[in-house]
Formats: C-alpha cells, structure tokens, sequence
C-alpha cells in the first residue's frame, strides 16, 4: 500500500487534514469496511453512492475499549455529578443567540441590520471563508452528539438517561447548538455569503458524519474531546481578534463569547482525562498516544460543498494562512496537554506505556520542526474559488 | 556458455531484472543508516535496499522526517509528488541519485 506522508514539509496543512494511517487497523475482533465512495481509486468512481462522505474515512474499528473497563465510568458516575457538571452554566443565565443580533421586535431592527452589513463590508473574503468554515462545523452538531453517544460506559442510552454521562452530553450539545444558530444568522443578515451554497455544505457534512476513530472507546474519545475544545477555543479566539482588527465589534463579540463556552468545556473534559490518568495511567497514556498517532482530526474533515473534491483542505490552508488554525496551534496543544496531564512524569507504566510516554512528550518538537522547516521553504500560492464567497477567489 | 552465464547475472541480481540507473551501494547504505537512525533500530538489524518503509515500523511522521534527513545528508530538495512514490530504501536511493545528478547538470 503506498505511503502517503503527512507531507507537513511540503504543505504544513495536510498535516491538520485527512491523512490516511498506511496500514489496515486490525487491532479488533470487529473490524468492517466503511464505505469508501469518490476515492481516488479508479475502480469506485463509477459506484458513486449518495449519502456517502466525498472522501475515503478509515477502515471502522469499533469497541476497542475492554468491556471490563466500563465499569471505571460507572464508578465515576457520582464523581462526574460532583465535578464535570458544575462546568455546564445554567441556562436561566446562559446567553441566547438573540443577545448579539438585530432584535426584529425593536423598531431600529432595520437600522441594526444595515449597521451589520456596513460592519461585514469591512471583512476581506480570506477572513469570511475561514469564518463560515467555522460556522459550517458548528451547524454539523448533530455529528458531534452522536459521536459521544457511540461511547462505551458514557452514552446516553434513552435520550433521557439521568446518569451524570448522559445528562453532560445532553446539556453540552444544547450549549453548542446556540455557536451555529448564532453564526449561521450573522452570516445570513450579513449578505456577503452564498447562503445556499452554505447550507448545502452543511447538508453534506452532517449526512457524511465524521471519522475520529474514537473506537467507542471513551479513552480515546475524550482524548479528543480534550483537543478539539481547546482548538476551536483558540480558532474563535483568532476570528474574534481579527474580526476586531476589521472593525466588526459586534462580531468579535460573538467570536469571543463562543470561545468562552469552548474553554468551559476544555476544562471539562480535560478533567475527565485527569481522571483516567489517575485510575488507569497505562491505559490513557496508551490512548493518548494512540489517538496522537491517528492524527487528531477536524470535525469537518468530510467537508463537500458539490463542487471543490478538495474543500476541507481549500479551507484548512485558509485558516492556516490567515492565522486562525494552524499547524503550531496544534503542535501548542498537544504540548499543553501533555503538561495538564504531567504525562512526563508517569510512573508505573508497562513497557507499551513508557513506549507511549516517550512518543507523547516527544511529538511536539518534532511537528514543530517539520513546521519550521516547511514555512522557510518557498510558497508556491494558488488562487481558489470558494462557493461559499459566489466563487470569489481568495489567494492560498 | 551463454545460458549459463546469463543465469548467475540474474541470480547475483536477484528478483529485480537489471537496471541500468539503480544507485550505488554507498548510496543505499547511507539510506539504511539514516532509517535505522530515524526509526532507532539497532545498528545489526535487517534493512536493505528492498526494505519497505511501513514494514520496518514508519510512520507517515518518520517518513517525512526520513526524506528530511535525505533532503540535509545529501543536499537534495524533494517534492511532494517524488516523495509519495517512496516505498522502499532503494526508491530512497535512487530519487536520491537522480536528483543530486540532476543538481550537477
């Protein structure tokens, strides 16, 4: 099978995008392809199935977790109560998406909105495409939920289930429900965007779902979890800042408030993880590693507009460009965690786990090596059309 | 006789049929060395010209982290595309011959 390398020298953002493990995962019992639909292969262009993501997702490996260690969640259901669910805020004083937008009761409702349009004239169309890219990963929230619902010993069983598990997932998602309404109302009133084209991208992306190769395991899932609030934490900190630099005050209000409500839920389930690493220190560190190895992936790495194959990738050398996400974003993420979790300083470990310790704590040089060594070699640029911009081009 | 002789060429050489532009020993071993380092193998274990880098235990960060101490032992500058066709030691080896060449053209 041919090597595909994470190619971070030549194109540092491949390296935040797909980039396919080289072998089979055969590591468990039940191991099934998933259906690989508009790969590059010649022999599956002529099989197009709909409702299938536009690019190849792994081979699926699914309950990776020994079923013995669900009993380590049940344990820690009262702990959870006590100790993840404070970090959800109440909703009587959680703010509503109608805080930050053009209120249609008050009689300035016109004057707001044209204040808004005047406000996103300001915005250049590298800064829009990474914001509704943003917003289009948001809208994708029903992927997000069930993802934590295909965890072993956390899912939530009825829809309604009253462990601590359940009722975080429930709450989270309804926090998170609120950053895409908000945006996605910006954005329309805005009217500097494709609308259409918008919303048929999110059409695509919930029906592709996402491919973290959790494994139903809650190891690796809130490994993930952990890193992917803290990325977007510092992805809306970014669009609020820039958003600022463009004179939008009111959209940087809005970026800034959603990167809050990312920190809480960083802090929520980097405690998890804390956790685990207390219980059971061989078993996380190996999931860390293990997760790390399998690259940790964006939400939207399926991300198909109908017209540009390779969207997601258009879309993540955007944001790296423009300073939003980028590849020493993550190399100072998995630093951070590394440090949260004083994986150097572990002890007790197995053979496998100080193997996974040393791979851990020595990863974030070595990407940010590679990272140093691709942004002094010479850029070529391209110009590419985004349809969520009418086609406007934006210079990558 | 001619036979004969023709089958010890092809035994010498292996399963691979002669190839005119295959790099040089030197060149190969130097690629071994820089794997066995990148993938801290020790120094007496089996890598050749025929040695797939999945195989010996790569990754796609050691990889690219290989072609990048190809790039720095022997002055070259690869491509993305060039680099994507590298399986094994000797495509290492021989990427690595035709570039240099190409260099001193």
């Amino acid at each position: 099978m041919a090597l595909k390398l994470t190619s971070l020298t030549f194109q540092h953002q491949k390296f935040l995008s797909v980039a396919l493990p080289p072998v089979t995962n055969l590591r468990a019992p039940n191991v099934f392809m998933a259906s690989t639909l508009r790969s590059c292969s010649k022999e599956v262009e002529n099989s197009k199935k709909p409702f299938s993501p536009a690019r190849e997702v792994h081979v699926q490996v699914t309950h990776s977790m020994p079923p013995q260690n669900m009993e380590i969640f049940k344990s820690m259901e009262d702990w959870a109560e006590k100790n993840i669910l404070v970090h959800l805020k109440p909703i009587e004083k959680s703010w509503q998406p109608h805080d930050f937008l053009p209120d249609p009761t008050s009689e300035g409702f016109f004057e707001q909105v044209k204040e808004l349009r005047e406000r996103s004239k300001a915005l250049p169309d590298d800064y829009l495409v990474v914001l509704v890219g943003d917003m289009i990963t948001e809208e994708a929230l029903p992927t997000y939920q069930t993802m934590l619902n295909t965890l072993d010993g956390v899912r939530d069983k009825t829809g309604a289930s009253p462990t601590p598990w359940a009722v975080w997932i429930r709450a989270w998602t309804a926090e998170e429900n609120r950053h895409g309404d908000l945006l996605n109302k910006y954005l329309y009133l805005s009217g500097r965007v494709d609308m259409k084209q918008i919303e048929k991208t999110i059409q695509y992306l919930i029906g592709s779902g996402m491919d973290p190769q959790m494994e139903n395991n809650p190891y690796l899932g809130f490994i993930y979890t952990s890193f992917q609030e803290r990325a977007t934490f510092i992805a809306h900190g970014n669009t609020a800042r820039l958003a600022k630099e463009h004179g939008d005050m009111k959209l940087a209000q809005i970026c800034g408030i959603i990167a809050s409500d990312e920190k809480r839920h960083e802090t929520a389930y980097s405690k998890i993880v804390e956790k685990l690493f207390e219980i059971d220190a061989d078993g996380t560190v190996l999931s860390f590693a293990d997760m790390m190895r399998k690259k940790i992936m964006m939400p939207a790495h399926l991300m198909y507009d109908g017209r540009d194959d390779n969207l997601f990738e258009h879309f993540s050398v955007a944001a790296q460009r423009l300073g939003v996400y980028t590849a020493k974003d993550y190399a100072n993420i998995l630093e951070f965690l590394v440090g949260r979790w004083n994986v150097e300083k572990l002890t007790g470990l197995s053979g496998d786990g100080r193997k996974a310790q040393e791979y851990v704590c020595g990863l974030a040089p070595r990407i940010r090596r590679l990272e140093e060594r691709a942004q002094g070699r010479a850029k070529q640029s391209s110009i590419i059309p985004f349809s969520w911009i009418f086609d406007r081009e934006i210079n990558l | 006789m001619a036979a004969a002789a023709g089958t010890s060429i092809s035994a010498l050489s292996g399963s691979r049929s002669l190839q005119l532009n295959q790099a040089k020993p030197e060149t190969v071993n130097k690629v071994c060395e820089i794997v066995k380092k990148q993938l801290a193998l020790p120094a007496d274990s089996a890598v050749t010209g025929e040695s797939k880098f999945a195989e010996l235990g790569a990754d796609s960060l050691d990889t690219v982290e290989i072609v990048m101490g190809l790039e720095e032992e022997f002055g070259i500058s690869v491509e993305e595309d060039s680099a994507q066709s590298i399986l094994t030691v000797q495509d290492a080896a021989d990427m690595i011959e035709k570039l240099a060449g190409e260099k001193s053209a």
